[in-house]
C-alpha cells in the first residue's frame, strides 16, 4: 500500500479540513508540534480502513471532535494497492454514516459493500473490522506505528501482529510447517505421551504405568504361589519321611525289642536283689558276733588292769614311805644354821643404830657453825647498800626542787629564738632616723636625747623633739608594722614567763640550772645502781634473808657454843664413816641370815611333798585293794577267762558265713547287671520318645498339609504363570508402543524446530543489514515458535531483549518492522510504514543512524514519519510537510 | 454273562489353563467336569458294570477342595462302581489329593485304588487289579505284580494302569512310569486299561489308551474319547467301543503371511473350523512379512475371530511388520512431516534395537494419519 493523500475534517483535535498531499514512494516527513494532531492523523487512517463506518460504539463515537456532539468526522484516503489507485471515503458518528470507494477510474462501492471490498484488499478476516487494537488490523496494526509503542511488550512483535505476519507469509510457514495438519498431529502425538508418562518426571503413567504394575502384580503373585507350593512340597517330603521312619520302626519292632530288653534285665536285677540281701544278714551277724567278744575281752582287759593296778598302788606306797623318812633326817641341821644367823643380824642392828645417834649430833654443831658464818656475812652487805639507796635519795630530791627540767628548757630555748626573730622582723620594717643635729642641738625621744648620727630604728608613733626646732611626729608607714610589733611582743612576753616559771632571771640563768639538775639526777641513778648490785633482789628481801638466818640460829637445839667451822666439819665426817660401816654389816648379817632361811625352808618343802605323795599313795592302794576285792567277789577270774574264749570261736564262725554270701554275689556281678537295666530303660524311653515326636510331627504335617491342600496350589500357580505370560506380553506391547511414540513426538518436534528455524532465517536476514549499520558486530535470535526478538548477542553476551534500553528496544523494533516491510514488498505486498514520533528515545548518534536506515528502507517503501522535531531530519533530502500547512481554505468535505 | 465297563482316563480336572484369557479359561475347566458327567451318562446308558479310571483325574496333587468337590458332584452322574487310580499328576502321597478327597466323604460307589490289591465288582465277576502310583515318577513297572496276583475263579480279569509303553508309544511321549507291553499277555489279563497318553490308542487287542475325554491341548492324537469295553466271559476276546465324548476342538494352525490375499485365506480357513465356533480353541502361529496394511487387516481379521472362537491364542514371533512405500504414501509428507518421516525411516532401515522403534514409530504415524484422514 502506497499512501497519497489524506484529507481530514472534524475528526478529534483536527476541525479542519486538513489535506495532506502528495505524499511520494519514499521518505516523508510530517511535521507538526505538540498538539496540532499529529496522531491524530494516523488515527484517521486507521478509522478509515478498519472502522465500519456505521459502528457505534465508544471508541467510534470518540472520534468527533471533543465538546462537538453534532459533529460528523470525515476522511478521505487515496492509495494504491494491488496495482490499481484508490479513493476511500468515510464519515462516523452522524448519519447519513457514509462509506464509498472507488477504484480509480472503475467500480465503485458504496455503504456495507465498500466496506466488504475493503475487508477483502486488505485482507482482513471477516468480521474483525471495527476493532480497535492494532493487533487486529491486519498487517498494517504491525507497520503503522502509534507514538510511543515501538517498544511495547517483550518483543519487537505482538501476537497479533505475529499472527498477521505468518498469516501474510502464509505460503511459505504453510509449506515449512505443513499447515494446520501438522500441529494437529504433534499435539495427538503429544497428548499420547503425555498418556503414558508424566510431564514432570518422565514417569510411566496410564496404559504403561497399569501394564507395568500388572506384571508386577502377577509376578508377584507367581513367586508368591511357588514358595507356597516349594514349601507344600517340602513339607510334603518331611511327612513321607517321617511316616517312613515310623514304618520303619513299627516294621522292626523296635519299640517290643526295647520293652523285652527290659523285662529280662529287671529279672536279673531282682536275682542279684535276694543275694544282697542274704550278704546283707550275715553281715549283721558277724557284726553282733564281733560285738559280743569285744564286751567280753573287755571285761577281762578290765579285770587284768585291776590286779595290776593294785599290786603298783602297794609298790609306790613303800617306796614313798622310805623317802620320807630321809627328807625328815635332811630339815635339823638347816634348822640350826637359821637360829645362828638370826642371833648375828641382830648384833649388826644395835651396832647400827647407835653409830645413826652420834653421827646426828656433829651433823647439828656443823650447821650451827654455818649460820653463824653467814648471818655475819649478809648483816655486812646490808649495810652498804641502805648505805647507797639513801645516797640515792638525796641527789633526787635536790633534783626536783630545780623546776628547769628538760622540756621547759627547751621551751624556752624556742621562744627566746622566736622573740629574736620577732624583734629582728620589726627591726627590719622599722623607720629609720639618723639625726644629725647643728651644732649645740639635740634631739630628745620622749624626755631621752638622741645621739646625734645614732640610727634609731621607729617601729611605732613617735614624736621627737628638736631642739629649736620644736616636736616632730613621725609615724612610721611599714607594711604590717603593727602586727610585727605585737607579735615581738608577744614573743617577749612569753619568754619572760617562762623564766619566771623557772624561777630564773635571764636564759642564762635558766641554762645554768638546767646543767645542775641533770647532775643530781646522775649522781642519783649511780648510787641506786650500787645499792641493786648489793642487794639484787632488793632490801627488803635481803633484810628478810638476814632476819631468816638469824631465826634458824637462834632455833637450833643445844647449846650455843662457838665452835670453829674447820673443826665441826670434821667431827661430822667421822661420825657419818662410822655409821656407814655399821650399815654394811646389818645388810652382810640379814644376807647371811636369809640365805639359811631358804635352806630350811628347801629342805622343809621337800619333806612336806614326799609326805603328801606318801598319804596319797597309801589311800590309791587301799581302794584298788578294795575294789579288786569286790569284783572277784562277783565274777571269779576264770569264768571271765573261759567266756572270752568261747566268743572267739563263734566271731570266727560268722565271719566265715559273711565272706561267703560276699562271694557268691561277686560272681553274680551286679554293677554289670545294674547297667544292663540302666541301659535297657534308657533305650526304652528313648525309642518311646521318639516314637511319640514322629506321631506328633506326622500329626503337625498331616495339620498343616491339610490346610495348604485345600487352596489348589498347582492350579492357581499355573493360573498365575499364565497371567504373568500375558502380562509380559502386554507390558512388551505398551513398552514398544511407549518407546516408539516417543521416538516419533521427539522426531516431529526435532522437525518442526528446524522447519520454524529455517522460516525465521530470511527475517533475521533482512535484518542483518540494519542491524549492523546501528549496532555493528550484533546478532539478534529469533524465538521461532513466537517470532520474537529473544537476545541481542554483542561481544559474546547474550542480552535479553526486555533487559535493553528503551531506546535500544524503541530501534530494534522499529528496525524489524522495516525488515518485515521489505520481506512483504519482496513478495509483491508494497507496505507503508508510518512512524509517529517513534524515535523520541534516541540519542543523535543512533538518530542519524536510524535515519540512514530508513532512507535506505525508503528506497523499497513508503515511509511516513510523523514527527515534532522535523529539525532532526532537516540533513536529508526527503519532503517534509508541515501539518500546519496543510489546513486548506477549501469548502468543508461535508 | 458279559463284563461292560467304561475306560476312560486322564480327566486333569482343575486343569488351570493359565495361558488362556479369562473367559476361555473358565469355559475349558467346566468342560471339563461336564466331560465326566458325560461319561457318567455314558456308563449309565450302556449299563456298565464299573467306570475305571486309568490315573490323573486330578490336574495336580494340590487340586483345590473346589475341584475335589465338583468331581465328586460329577460322579454322581453314575451310582455304579467309579475305580479311581491314582497316576502321575495325582499320585497317592501323603496328605495329597486322595486323602482330602475321602476326609471330604465319598459315597461308597466311588473307589479309590490306592493301593496294588485286587477291586472285587460285579458280584465278584469282575476282578480289577491297579497299579497306583505313590509318586510321579516311578522307575520300576508297578504293573508287575499283575503277574502274581491270585486269579479269581469265574471273575474276568482286568488290569488298571497309568504309565508309559515306551516301544509303543510315539517317540516324544512322556517315557516315565513304564508298563512292560505285554503286561496283559503275561498277566493273564483279560483287558489292561491304561491312562496317560491323551489321545485314544490301541496298543494290541486288550491293552488300549482311553485317552483324556475332554481335549486339553492341541495335539493331533485323537483326545476326546471314552471306551466302552464289553468281555462276555473270562479269557473271551474284549470288544472295545470308542465313543466320542469331547467338547472342544484343540487346533494348532502355523501360516505364513505376507499379502492381503493370505489374511484373506487365512480368515476363511478359521472361520471353516465347523460350527458353533466357540467350541474351537485355536493356537495360531504367523510368520512371514507384512506391511502396514496387511497388518492391520490382519488385526481386523483376527480380531473378529477371537470374539467367535473359544479361544485365539495368537504366535507373532515370527511375524515381522514392515513398513511399504504404499504405506509412506498414505502419510501426507507435508511441512515438517516429511522430514520427520526421513528420518524415522531411515531409523527402521538402521540397526536394531532402535530401528524396530522406529518401524513401530512409523506404524503409529501412519495409523495417525490414516484416522485422520478418515476422520477429515
Amino acid at each position: 500500500m502506497h499512501i497519497r493523500r489524506i484529507r481530514i475534517q472534524d475528526f478529534r483535535k483536527l476541525r479542519g479540513p486538513v489535506c495532506l498531499d502528495g505524499l511520494g514512494d519514499g521518505l516523508t516527513i510530517i511535521a507538526g508540534d505538540n498538539e496540532d494532531g499529529k496522531s491524530t492523523v494516523l488515527e484517521a487512517i486507521r478509522a478509515a480502513l478498519f472502522y465500519r463506518h456505521r459502528a457505534n460504539d465508544e471508541f467510534v463515537r470518540s472520534l468527533a471532535p471533543f465538546g462537538c456532539t453534532g459533529a460528523r468526522p470525515v476522511v478521505e484516503l487515496d492509495f494504491e494497492l494491488g496495482g490499481l489507485s484508490w479513493h476511500l471515503r468515510k464519515a462516523f458518528c452522524r448519519k447519513p454514516y457514509e462509506a464509498l470507494l472507488t477504484a480509480g477510474a472503475g467500480a465503485t462501492f458504496s455503504g456495507d459493500a465498500a466496506e466488504e471490498e475493503l475487508g477483502r484488499l486488505l485482507g482482513l478476516p471477516r468480521g474483525s473490522r471495527g476493532a480497535t487494537r492494532p493487533a487486529e488490523q491486519g498487517i498494517w496494526g504491525l507497520f503503522w506505528v502509534s507514538q510511543g509503542t515501538a517498544f511495547d511488550g517483550d518483543g519487537a512483535l505482538s501476537d497479533g501482529s505475529r499472527a498477521t505476519l505468518t498469516g501474510a507469509l502464509e505460503d511459505e510457514f504453510g509449506r515449512v510447517l505443513g499447515g494446520d495438519a501438522a500441529p494437529a498431529l504433534v499435539a495427538r502425538i503429544r497428548q499420547r505421551c503425555d498418556a503414558l508418562f508424566t510431564q514432570a518426571r518422565n514417569s510411566p503413567q496410564g496404559d504403561l504405568k497399569l501394564a507395568l504394575e500388572a506384571k508386577a502384580k502377577a509376578q508377584e503373585n507367581v513367586d508368591e504361589l511357588e514358595a507356597a507350593l516349594a514349601d507344600y512340597q517340602g513339607k510334603l517330603a518331611e511327612l513321607q519321611r517321617l511316616r517312613a521312619e515310623r514304618a520303619r520302626y513299627d516294621r522292626e519292632q523296635t519299640l517290643a525289642q526295647a520293652e523285652a530288653a527290659v523285662q529280662a534285665a529287671e529279672q536279673e536285677h531282682r536275682q542279684i536283689e535276694g543275694l544282697q540281701q542274704r550278704e546283707q544278714q550275715a553281715g549283721r551277724e558277724a557284726e553282733l558276733a564281733h560285738a559280743r567278744f569285744d564286751r567280753t575281752r573287755a571285761a577281762w582287759r578290765a579285770r587284768h588292769d585291776a590286779i595290776q593296778a593294785a599290786k603298783a598302788a602297794a609298790e609306790e606306797e613303800a617306796a614313798l614311805a622310805a623317802e620320807l623318812a630321809a627328807a625328815e633326817h635332811r630339815l635339823v641341821p638347816a634348822q640350826a644354821l637359821l637360829a645362828q644367823a638370826e642371833a648375828g643380824l641382830e648384833a649388826a642392828r644395835q651396832r647400827q643404830q647407835d653409830t645413826a645417834a652420834w653421827c646426828a649430833k656433829a651433823d647439828l654443831a656443823l650447821r650451827r657453825a654455818r649460820l653463824q658464818c653467814d648471818v655475819r656475812a649478809d648483816s655486812a652487805v646490808l649495810e652498804k647498800a641502805e648505805a647507797a639507796d639513801a645516797a640515792a635519795e638525796r641527789a633526787a630530791a635536790a633534783a626536783i626542787l630545780i623546776p628547769m627540767d628538760d622540756a621547759a628548757i627547751t621551751a624556752l630555748r624556742t621562744g627566746v629564738a622566736a622573740a629574736r626573730e620577732a624583734a629582728a622582723r620589726l627591726e627590719a620594717a622599722a623607720t629609720q632616723v639618723v639625726f644629725t643635729p647643728e651644732a649645740g642641738q639635740r634631739v630628745f625621744l620622749g624626755a631621752e636625747e638622741v645621739p646625734a648620727g645614732q640610727l634609731l630604728r621607729l617601729a611605732a608613733e613617735t614624736v621627737l623633739r628638736l631642739e629649736g626646732f620644736g616636736a616632730i611626729l613621725i609615724r612610721p608607714g611599714g607594711e604590717d608594722l603593727a602586727e610585727r610589733q605585737r607579735k615581738a611582743a608577744a614573743a617577749e612576753a612569753a619568754v619572760a614567763e617562762m623564766l619566771a616559771r623557772g624561777g630564773v632571771p635571764d636564759a642564762d640563768a635558766a641554762e645554768a640550772a638546767w646543767a645542775l639538775r641533770r647532775r643530781h639526777l646522775a649522781a642519783a641513778e649511780s648510787e641506786r645502781r650500787a645499792a641493786a648490785t648489793l642487794a639484787p633482789h632488793g632490801l627488803a628481801v635481803l633484810r628478810a634473808a638476814v632476819a631468816a638466818k638469824a631465826e634458824e640460829l637462834a632455833a637450833l637445839p643445844g647449846e650455843a657454843a662457838a665452835e670453829p667451822l674447820a673443826d665441826a666439819a670434821v667431827a661430822a665426817e667421822a661420825a657419818r664413816s662410822a655409821r656407814e660401816e655399821a650399815i654394811r654389816q646389818l645388810a652382810t648379817c640379814q644376807q647371811e641370815r636369809d640365805r639359811c632361811d631358804r635352806d630350811r625352808e628347801q629342805v622343809a618343802g621337800v619333806e612336806l611333798s614326799v609326805r603328801t605323795r606318801w598319804e596319797t599313795a597309801a589311800a590309791r592302794s587301799r581302794e584298788l585293794q578294795q575294789a579288786l576285792f569286790e569284783a572277784r567277789a562277783s565274777v571269779a577270774d576264770a569264768t571271765l577267762l573261759t567266756a572270752l574264749k568261747d566268743e572267739e570261736a563263734n566271731v570266727a564262725a560268722a565271719d566265715a558265713l559273711l565272706e561267703q554270701a560276699r562271694e557268691v554275689l561277686r560272681s553274680c556281678k551286679p554293677d554289670a547287671v545294674a547297667e544292663r537295666l540302666a541301659g535297657a530303660r534308657c533305650l526304652l524311653t528313648e525309642t518311646r520318645e521318639r516314637l511319640r515326636r514322629l506321631d506328633d510331627d506326622v500329626r503337625d504335617r498331616q495339620g498343616e498339609l491339610r490346610g495348604l491342600g485345600q487352596h489348589g496350589l498347582e492350579d492357581d500357580l499355573a493360573a498365575a504363570k499364565g497371567v504373568l505370560q500375558r502380562a509380559e506380553g502386554k507390558l512388551a506391547v505398551v513398552e514398544q508402543d511407549a518407546a516408539a511414540l516417543r521416538l516419533l513426538y521427539e522426531t516431529l518436534r526435532t522437525a518442526e524446530q528446524e522447519a520454524k528455524l529455517s522460516f525465521a532465517e530470511p527475517i533475521a536476514r533482512r535484518m542483518s543489514p540494519y542491524l549492523q549499520t546501528l549496532f555493528p558486530g550484533c546478532e539478534l535470535d529469533f524465538d521461532s515458535n513466537t517470532l520474537q526478538l529473544s537476545h541481542l548477542r554483542r561481544a559474546g553476551c547474550d542480552e535479553p531483549f526486555s533487559r535493553l534500553s528503551v531506546g535500544t528496544r524503541e530501534q530494534l523494533a522499529v528496525l524489524t518492522r522495516l525488515a518485515f516491510a521489505e520481506l512483504l514488498s519482496e513478495r509483491g505486498q508494497p507496505a507503508a510504514v508510518i512512524l509517529d514520533d517513534a524515535l523520541v528515545y534516541s540519542d543523535r548518534s543512533r538518530l542519524q543512524r536510524m535515519q540512514a536506515e530508513l532512507l535506505r528502507a525508503a528506497e523499497r517503501l513508503q515511509v511516513l514519519v510523523l514527527t515534532c522535531r522535523p529539525d532532526d531530519y532537516a540533513g536529508l533530502d526527503v519532503p517534509t510537510i508541515r501539518l500546519a500547512d496543510c489546513f486548506t481554505g477549501e469548502p468543508s468535505l461535508v | 454273562m458279559s463284563i461292560t465297563v467304561v475306560h476312560t482316563a486322564d480327566w486333569q480336572l482343575g486343569k488351570a489353563f493359565g495361558a488362556v484369557g479369562d473367559e476361555a479359561r473358565g469355559r475349558l475347566r467346566d468342560a471339563r467336569f461336564e466331560a465326566v458327567e458325560r461319561l457318567g451318562a455314558l456308563a449309565r446308558e450302556r449299563q456298565a458294570d464299573a467306570v475305571l479310571v486309568a490315573g490323573d483325574l486330578f490336574d495336580s496333587g494340590t487340586a483345590g477342595d473346589p475341584t475335589l468337590r465338583r468331581a465328586r458332584v460329577a460322579m454322581e452322574s453314575f451310582s455304579g462302581p467309579w475305580v479311581l487310580l491314582p497316576g502321575n499328576h495325582d499320585a497317592a502321597t501323603a496328605e495329597g489329593v486322595w486323602a482330602r478327597l475321602r476326609r471330604l466323604g465319598l459315597p461308597g460307589n466311588v473307589i479309590i485304588a490306592e493301593r496294588a490289591e485286587p477291586v472285587m465288582l460285579a458280584d465278584g465277576r469282575l476282578m480289577v487289579l491297579p497299579a497306583p502310583l505313590a509318586r510321579n515318577n516311578e522307575s520300576d513297572d508297578l504293573t508287575a505284580w499283575f503277574d502274581t496276583a491270585p486269579a479269581a475263579p469265574g471273575a474276568v480279569r482286568i488290569g488298571l494302569a497309568h504309565g508309559s509303553i515306551p516301544s509303543r508309544l510315539p517317540a516324544d511321549a512322556d517315557a516315565r512310569n513304564p508298563i512292560a507291553d505285554d503286561r496283559a499277555t503275561r498277566a493273564g489279563l483279560d483287558y489292561l486299561a491304561l491312562g496317560d497318553w491323551h489321545g485314544t490308542l490301541r496298543i494290541d487287542a486288550r491293552t488300549w489308551y482311553s485317552g483324556t475325554p475332554e481335549p486339553d491341548r492341541a495335539k493331533d492324537n485323537d483326545p476326546g474319547n471314552a471306551l466302552v469295553v464289553r468281555i462276555d466271559r473270562p479269557g473271551a476276546a474284549a470288544v472295545v467301543e470308542k465313543v466320542a465324548v469331547g467338547r472342544y476342538c484343540w487346533h494348532a494352525i502355523r501360516r505364513t503371511v505376507h499379502r492381503r490375499e493370505d489374511v484373506a485365506v487365512l480368515s476363511e480357513d478359521l472361520r471353516a473350523l465347523g460350527s458353533p465356533l466357540d467350541r474351537h480353541v485355536v493356537e495360531l502361529t504367523l510368520e512371514g512379512t507384512v506391511d502396514f496394511a496387511t497388518r492391520a487387516m490382519l488385526t481386523d481379521v483376527l480380531g473378529d475371530l477371537a470374539v467367535r472362537l473359544c479361544d485365539l491364542r495368537l504366535d507373532e514371533g515370527r511375524l515381522a511388520v514392515f513398513h511399504s512405500d504404499d504405506d509412506l504414501q498414505q502419510i501426507p509428507a507435508i511441512g515438517f512431516i516429511g522430514s520427520a518421516l526421513a528420518r524415522l525411516r531411515e531409523k527402521a532401515m538402521g540397526s536394531e534395537p532402535q530401528a524396530a522403534i522406529a518401524e513401530v514409530a512409523l506404524r503409529i504415524l501412519y495409523h495417525e494419519c490414516r484416522q485422520a484422514h478418515v476422520g477429515h
